[in-house]
């Protein structure tokens, strides 16, 4: 008996030490400045605008092509685009260019569409489904509510096809950043249909551990978690993590669940994982019910607001709109908005653009002047507090120096833009940007490499197309004087060429020459053209 | 008695803690080939990352010279060369001219579109000095691509003839157009035609080639 004990007690501390919940590296202990969460009731859901926008762009910004025309009623649910569906029942009115949610200001092209009244509610637009598939996932447009609105029928399909089997299904609800509370909001009001959705997740990947992560401060959302588990049995695993930003960050996340560190760029269904953020599984669930994915959780915070709120907002609806349904008033003070969280976030150019999947929050701030930028004194701040065990120090001196070889050596596609580093540096150094910039760089030289390379395969397959016609006419003219060398009578065999050239057109001249005038060459428009001094085949014979 | 039982006890824990450590040890080597595996992989993706790059090519670039046969050789400057096809070097286009500046001994200053990185990138993988732009040959310009006319265009097909990457779409009396995704921005179009239809126009910065701007 004593054994037995003693041998389970060493075996589950075993097994304790082997799952290896290891500690995050680095990272922060921030005030949470949480907003006032909807404790009991439903979230409130904004009203539509009159205008909804929704930009043609994928989650890597490339332009998405239109499927529809303004003009054209389109029904909810309805493909707009590949990847995009109509968010409400409405008319297009217009496929221009209007600012977007960016960094930069730019504006993209975006289908602007005038919503009929009377849709209060989201409606089902398809048939529920036993279980969930990615077709469905697509048809519903469902993509990641975590921040890189990644589609999620994408992730599944690599996950299922990945090279080992699925693993584990982790289901991220750490949201790290302050001021952010959206999907502790959902798991606080839908803790119920959370549940099912992880079940039908489960059910889905076929998964052999799924895996819940959340804070442990988020008390009341654990409570509302543990008493819907209470109702219905999961085998699902609920981990607590410290509060500490960046522990959301996924690919930290799954080196703290499972132990496997994740190089960068590796997509984590490579090995076996499938992580997908709390809101999205949610999103999932609706999908195999037959909602469209066509609006999220936005958590509205700062100042000048009466209280900050997490409102369910329609995608399409222009930050300006929500803010002010939100009852935010800009004569409260000078203020900038700020997009996704105070750390990973930017600030908005415009507020004419349009809430995405990826918009989680909306922070007002005070406009206040930069502190001014010190020269590094090599306190090494920043590298202690870097979740990814980076040298930011010396990372910057090779971002700054356009040395992409040497910032690659030194982790630049580790990096996740997390801005701790920024925080701590005493010196006021804008280390991210500065990251940022260097990606971008390295992404643009990328970019440009490829384009050169294409237009090199242009550029030789012409002079490949150039080289043959021009052997083809050589060899075609030697044939013919080849013949006419041979031929005993040059004079009669020319007039019999011509009286046989001549013969085809005769008859059917008027209803031939018609046609040819009008498509000359149809076949070949762009290459066969331009040969101006390729005389006539005809005529060289 | 009760020294047999202590003895047991003492056997039995000993045993216990040695099954627990080799089933730690077994287990746990799983959890730490797998990033050691993968932070392998990351070197090794790393390296082959950075292999192509200027930095490790420049360290030694006379004795590679020497190993390298022409015709690689000849590969290598043309994967520097921005592909424009534009012919302002004099040569019919970047192969023809990077045949030229290892077959011939070219200058490696004829390059407008490349500019002076260009240069510098060449100076260092064939061991040569750098030289600034040769100024005859044309100016360093940003971006830009070809736009028609629509209006304007007659049909005639002569631009199609000059494209040296076939981005240009028509007919024979019918409109022409550029494809922009493919066009280089070599200006060969505009001298043949007739109707100088051809502008030529700073190319527009999509939102996925936007970057943040670099902290002062």
């Amino acid at each position: 008996m004593a054994l037995a004990k003693t041998c389970m007690k060493w075996l589950s501390l075993a097994a304790r030490l082997r799952s290896g919940r290891t500690r995050l590296h680095g990272g922060l202990r921030l005030p949470r400045n949480k907003p006032g969460l909807p404790v009991s009731g439903a979230i409130r859901s904004l009203a539509l605008p009159p205008q909804l926008i929704l930009p043609l762009l994928d989650y890597r910004r490339d332009v998405l092509t239109p499927r529809v025309q303004p003009g054209q009623q389109v029904e909810a649910g309805q493909r707009l685009a590949p990847g995009l569906i109509a968010t409400a029942r409405g008319r297009v009115v217009a496929i221009e260019a209007r600012p977007v949610i960016h960094p930069s200001g730019k504006s993209a092209l975006c289908i602007v569409l005038e919503p009929d009244a009377d849709q209060a509610h989201e409606t089902a637009c398809h048939e529920p489904l036993s279980s969930l598939t990615a077709e469905r996932l697509d048809d519903c447009g469902v993509q990641g509510l975590g921040g890189a609105a990644f589609a999620t029928a994408d992730k599944l399909r690599s996950a299922r096809q990945g090279d080992a089997p699925l693993q584990t299904l982790l289901i991220n609800a750490v949201e790290c950043e302050p001021q952010i509370a959206c999907d502790e909001a959902l798991l606080m009001c839908e803790a119920a249909a959370i549940i099912n959705a992880i079940e039908s997740l489960m059910q889905a990947t076929q998964c052999r551990r799924c895996v819940l992560a959340v804070e442990n401060d988020k008390t009341a959302a654990i409570d509302a978690i543990r008493h819907a588990l209470q109702e219905h049995p999961l085998d699902l695993e609920l981990v607590l993590l410290e509060p500490v930003y960046p522990a959301g960050a996924e690919r930290s996340l799954i080196r703290r669940i499972t132990g496997l560190s994740l190089p960068a760029g590796e997509r984590p269904a490579r090995h076996g994982i499938l992580s997908v953020n709390v809101a999205t599984a949610l999103a999932a669930h609706r999908a195999q019910l037959g909602y469209p994915l066509s609006s999220r959780v936005v958590t509205v915070s700062g100042e000048g607001l009466p209280e900050p709120v997490n409102v369910r907002v329609r995608f399409g609806t222009p930050v300006a709109e929500v803010l002010r349904q939100c009852g935010y008033s800009a004569a409260s003070g000078n203020h900038r908005i700020r997009a996704n969280g105070p750390l990973s976030g930017f600030d908005l150019p415009s507020l004419q653009a349009p809430v995405t999947a990826s918009t989680n929050c909306l922070g007002i701030h005070p406009v206040e002047s930069l502190p001014a930028v010190l020269p590094c004194i090599r306190c090494g701040a920043c590298e202690e507090v870097c979740p990814e065990q980076l040298l930011p120090q010396q990372l910057y001196w090779y971002a700054q120096a356009d040395d992409l070889p040497g910032s690659r050596r030194f982790g630049l596609d580790s990096c996740i833009t997390c801005g701790c580093c920024d925080l701590v540096c005493p010196s006021s150094i804008p280390l991210t940007q500065s990251f940022r910039h260097a990606r971008d760089a390295q992404r643009e030289q990328a970019r440009q490499e490829r384009m050169a390379e294409l237009s090199l395969q242009r550029y030789q397959a012409r002079e490949q197309r150039l080289q043959d016609r021009a052997a083809a006419r050589e060899e075609k003219r030697r044939l013919a004087k080849a013949q006419l060398n041979t031929s005993r009578d040059p004079i009669a065999d020319a007039l019999a060429r011509a009286r046989n050239r001549r013969k085809p057109h005769a008859s059917p001249r008027n209803a031939a020459s018609q046609p040819s005038a009008s498509a000359p060459r149809p076949e070949t428009p762009a290459t066969d053209a331009p040969e101006q001094d390729n005389p006539p085949e005809d005529r060289s014979s | 008695m009760m020294s047999t039982l202590l003895a047991m006890v003492v056997f039995v824990v000993t045993l216990a803690l040695l099954g627990a450590v080799l089933g730690w040890l077994a287990a746990s080597s799983g959890a730490l080939t797998w990033p050691r595996l993968a932070r392998r992989k990351a070197a090794e993706a790393n390296a082959a990352v950075i292999e192509p790059g200027a930095g490790d090519t420049s360290i030694d670039p006379l004795a590679e010279q020497d190993e390298l046969p022409t015709e690689q050789l000849i590969e290598r400057v043309n994967a520097c060369l921005p592909q424009t096809q534009c012919a302002q070097c004099g040569h019919p286009g970047c192969r023809p001219y990077a045949t030229a500046i290892i077959a011939e001994d070219a200058p490696i200053n004829q390059c407008p579109p490349g500019g002076e990185a260009l240069i510098h990138e060449l100076a260092d993988l064939l061991g040569k000095a750098f030289v600034p732009l040769d100024a005859e040959r044309g100016e360093t310009k940003p971006p830009q691509v070809a736009l028609i006319d629509e209006p304007v265009c007659i049909g005639c097909t002569l631009c199609i003839a000059a494209c040296p990457v076939d981005a240009i779409v028509g007919a024979p009396k019918l409109m022409h157009t550029i494809i922009i995704d493919q066009c280089t921005g070599c200006e060969l179009c505009l001298p043949p035609c007739p109707v100088d239809c051809i502008t030529l126009v700073p190319a527009e910065e999509s939102l996925a080639q936007w970057r943040w701007p670099k902290p002062a």
